[in-house]
């Protein structure tokens, strides 16, 4: 089931980060975010947002070489990054049907790149620029596209806590510009019936 | 013969030592230590507590899964090693065996049935046979309808076990009314049944390739990772 995405611009990386910490508290363990966005989009500043706000202390950093990460906050936080692999048996090689843990939160960068790997339940945040700049600071859409699950009024508190956040750092994007209710972004439809189980 | 059988494959993970006398000492955890960081120190208690050493070890019999991903690999790398280092035997096993085994005293049809998660199973069907079980299916993996409808087109009754099979009584029974499910007594593997099973292979002197003993890995992909369908262009 699909539902309609939510849409934020944030101008800065505090502001990314503000919206990924306003997301924290509607999470629970057994939840996975996938994450999109280009090499610079900004999906390293989105996780650390989402860790501090979930009580992550230590540094959160790229795992896009390392693959894995593991933080321990209010609950164990995995942080994923398939962006080097080339097959889902490499994915499976991880342990990845483990790494989704009942008792942890997990986030995959590029995860609809594995999308039949995922928990059929699961957020799909996608951040692009909206800005000139690639790499300085600039204006980022976040797409948090709901797959399934309770999602929809998670997503609506989000909001609501990322106002405040947003508006005590003095937010420069008028509040009724930032926000949109956007139809599923086209092109980006599961790939879907992927046979994970076929032998090689 | 004393030897040594580790069972790492699901969330319950156990080690024992036995000999033809029976099991000496065993150890088994189902929660918080993750599967290293339990395995060498249980099998240092068991050793420590039944007053024994490595030294005195004739054989390693392992538990090949199918089974958890990072307990399978543990388990084998363990065993791999111990039997290296020490100069012993090993025997792998696998863990469906060990669930049917403990039920092998039922006329019924024995299915084996262990949680892959996914929505998915690992399963094999077994029949009793003089002294032990015989394996009548392949070990496979596939959703719990599909094992459902295998039984439901079997003869006779079906004893189903394993946490598979608790986990998915519902669709097992709404496919096969007639259908016995295990208790959580007879849900995971363990290494008693493992040390009895393998005992006498190790007594005959025969056992497994060091260098070829490997986990069953049963779910496989072949699928590429469509990155350019993401939007994303790599070097080839």
């Amino acid at each position: 089931m699909t539902h309609d995405s939510l849409t934020v611009v944030t101008a800065s990386p505090a502001e990314t980060k503000a919206v990924a910490a306003a997301l924290a508290p509607e999470l629970l363990p057994g939840d996975t975010i996938s994450l999109s966005g280009d090499l610079g989009a900004g999906k390293t500043v989105f996780v650390q947002g989402l860790a501090s706000g979930l009580g992550v202390t230590e540094p959160v950093t790229s795992p896009t070489f390392t693959i894995v990460h593991e933080y321990d906050g209010h609950y164990p936080v995995l942080h994923l990054d398939v962006y080097r692999l080339g097959s889902f048996q490499e994915v499976i090689d991880l342990g990845f049907d483990e790494l989704s843990d009942p008792t942890a939160i997990l986030v995959v960068e590029w995860g609809e790149a594995v999308a039949p790997l995922l928990p059929p339940k699961h957020l799909a945040v996608e951040i692009r620029l909206a800005g000139p700049s690639v790499d300085g600071p600039g204006e980022r859409l976040l797409t948090f596209g709901p797959r399934g699950g309770q999602w929809p009024g998670r997503l609506e508190h989000m909001r609501r806590r990322a106002e405040e956040l947003l508006a005590s750092q003095g937010g420069s994007v008028p509040g009724e510009t930032r926000w949109a209710v956007a139809s599923r972004h086209p092109g980006r439809e599961d790939e879907g019936g992927i046979d994970v189980n076929q032998e090689t | 013969m004393l030897i040594l059988g580790i069972e790492t494959s699901t969330p319950q993970a156990s080690v024992a030592i036995g000999s033809e006398q029976g099991v000496v000492a065993s150890a088994l955890v189902a929660r918080g230590a993750s599967f290293n960081e339990f395995l060498l120190p249980a099998i240092g208690f068991c050793l420590k507590e039944a007053r024994l050493t490595y030294d005195n070890l004739g054989g390693v019999a392992v538990s090949l899964g199918p089974g958890l991903f990072s307990g399978m690999r543990v388990g084998v790398a363990t065993a791999k090693a111990l039997a290296q280092a020490l100069a012993l035997p090993v025997v792998g096993m696998a863990s469906l065996d060990l669930l049917a085994y403990d039920v092998r005293h039922s006329a019924k049809t024995i299915c084996a049935v262990l949680d892959a998660r996914r929505n998915e199973v690992f399963y094999a069907f077994y029949l009793a046979s003089p002294g032990g079980i015989q394996r009548m299916t392949e070990y496979a993996l596939a959703a719990p309808d599909h094992v459902g409808a295998a039984m439901a087109a079997r003869k006779g009754e079906t004893l189903m076990v394993g946490n598979g099979a608790l986990l998915h009584s519902q669709t097992f029974r709404s496919m096969d009314p007639g259908v016995e499910i295990g208790t959580m007594s007879t849900a995971f593997p363990n290494a008693h049944a493992l040390v009895e099973l393998v005992l006498p292979r190790l007594i005959l002197g025969k056992s497994d390739s060091l260098t070829e003993l490997r986990p069953l890995y049963l779910r496989r992909s072949a699928q590429p990772i469509r990155w350019d369908r993401m939007g994303v262009a790599k070097p080839a």
